[in-house]
């Protein structure tokens, strides 16, 4: 019933794809930063073939932000 | 049809009203990387003024949207609409003399809601709207981004547990840039939006443009202005007591809070739910503060945001209501609105002159609070 009456305010489907969009993002972005940042920190002292894949690391990390961050402005404008 | 003096006048407090928009919440983009250190105060709210000048020219899409469903926009006068802003900006101010981060855009509804039942009755006033648009977002807002920040601050630490300092602090400080300006060009395209909602309101209410006219580039352009000029001017008060007092934020919790603030209001605006930046914020500021390990929430201090989140819309509506009672009361003339203009200010001003007694600002805007001393465990 209670559900019933909130759901007369808030479309609660729209809600729960929020609630995800938000949860995608918290585990993305994180994952991303962790992935540029144990790459950049892991490379001082690494041997020339284990640094160009420290870089991509980077890369990879830095990028996906990049791309959350397009996404967003996409959105935005949208 | 009211004269041209009035519209110009109701125009002008329109603006500062964006004015006090801007630097009540530049603390939503930049307290956490103010307090971080991840930018230096003046850099970072410059860096909000100029991505909120952009914003601002992003989309209009709802700029005709802030009484509408809140009010009976048939009933709106231009009248009511100024002492709505009235309402509006003497809450802005005093909260942001207590260094509350309330919500800008709720002390909007809550000032045209006032104005209107004073002007028109409260039979103008749509409360099923105020339910969906204000009350329910607004509990929603601080959960939905605190969870996420949360999860985000205990991903972000736990994954960099084996890299050093010095590398982790610096990456997050630089995502914490991005995210943060991305809160505020979210900011500026949908709070200077809602002000140039109200001018053109203003205008078609005023007689001075038609209702499909869309809005003039000038009002784009005064809009953006103001909104980045009041946020270069930086609400320190509140920057500080997002930034510093809530909890003590670390980069990669500064970087956790605005990315899950980012996502939270632009997947909401995507999906039109019109959620309080301020709250969104707050919600991602006080996640992360549960989500490191040792972290502590200041509950006081939340608990006095929280106490003026409930109290914006009966504030800001209650003075909106005196001061469309005080203008109609000196007959409704572009000389009452002139007078009720200038009493407005004083009281505003006034708090700016009690605020400089106890100074916060760029210098110190980063100073180390006083954290309260717990008492040693009685020995055995």
């Amino acid at each position: 019933m209670t559900i019933a009456s909130f759901s007369d305010y808030v479309p609660l489907s729209d809600l729960w794809r929020i609630v995800l969009v938000c949860l995608v993002v918290a585990v993305i972005a994180p994952t991303a930063a962790a992935v540029a940042i144990n790459s950049y920190g892991a490379r001082e002292g690494a041997v020339a073939g284990r640094r160009v894949a420290l870089d991509a690391g980077v890369a990879f990390g830095v990028l996906v932000l990049l791309a959350l961050a397009g996404v967003g402005i996409y959105t935005l404008a949208k | 049809m009211p004269d041209l003096g009035m519209v110009v006048i109701v125009v002008a407090t329109a603006l500062l009203f964006d004015y006090t928009n801007g630097f009540h919440d530049t603390a939503n983009a930049m307290a956490t990387t103010i307090a971080t250190r991840a930018l230096p105060p003046r850099i970072a709210v410059g860096l909000a003024s100029v991505l909120n000048f952009a914003g601002a020219f992003i989309s209009v899409a709802v700029a005709a949207t802030i009484a509408n469903g809140i009010v009976n926009q048939d009933a709106v006068t231009v009248q009511i609409i100024f002492a709505g802003l009235v309402g509006a900006i003497l809450w802005n101010v005093l909260t942001w003399y207590f260094g509350i981060p309330s919500s800008s855009s709720h002390a909007l509804v809550g000032g045209v809601v006032g104005s209107m039942i004073a002007g028109a009755g409260s039979s103008e006033v749509i409360w099923n709207g105020i339910a969906t648009k204000v009350v329910i977002p607004a509990v929603l807002a601080p959960f939905v981004c605190g969870g996420a920040a949360y999860l985000a601050t205990r991903l972000s630490y736990g994954l960099t547990a084996r890299t050093e300092g010095e590398a982790r602090t610096a990456g997050f400080r630089l995502g914490q840039i991005g995210s943060s300006s991305l809160v505020a060009l979210a900011h500026g395209t949908n709070d200077a939006q809602k002000t140039m909602g109200v001018v053109v309101l203003t205008l078609i209410a005023g007689g001075r443009l038609s209702a499909d006219a869309g809005v003039p580039t000038w009002v784009k352009v005064t809009c953006a202005t103001a909104i980045a000029l009041g946020t270069f001017s930086g609400g320190w008060r509140v920057i500080k007591t997002l930034g510093m007092r809530v909890t003590e934020i670390q980069s990669a919790q500064g970087f956790s809070a605005e990315t899950s603030s980012s996502a939270t209001i632009l997947a909401s605006s995507y999906f039109g739910f019109s959620l309080s930046t301020t709250q969104v914020v707050s919600g991602g500021v006080m996640g992360s503060g549960l989500g490191r390990r040792g972290g502590v929430v200041h509950w006081n201090v939340v608990g006095q945001m929280v106490i003026a989140w409930i109290l914006t819309l009966p504030c800001a509506g209650l003075m909106g209501a005196v001061a469309e009672e005080a203008t109609d009361a000196l007959g409704n003339s572009t000389g009452a609105v002139i007078v009720v203009a200038l009493i407005a200010l004083a009281l505003a001003g006034s708090l700016f002159v009690l605020a400089r007694r106890d100074h916060v600002g760029a210098d110190n805007v980063v100073a180390d609070e006083p954290r309260p001393v717990r008492p040693a465990p009685a020995p055995a």
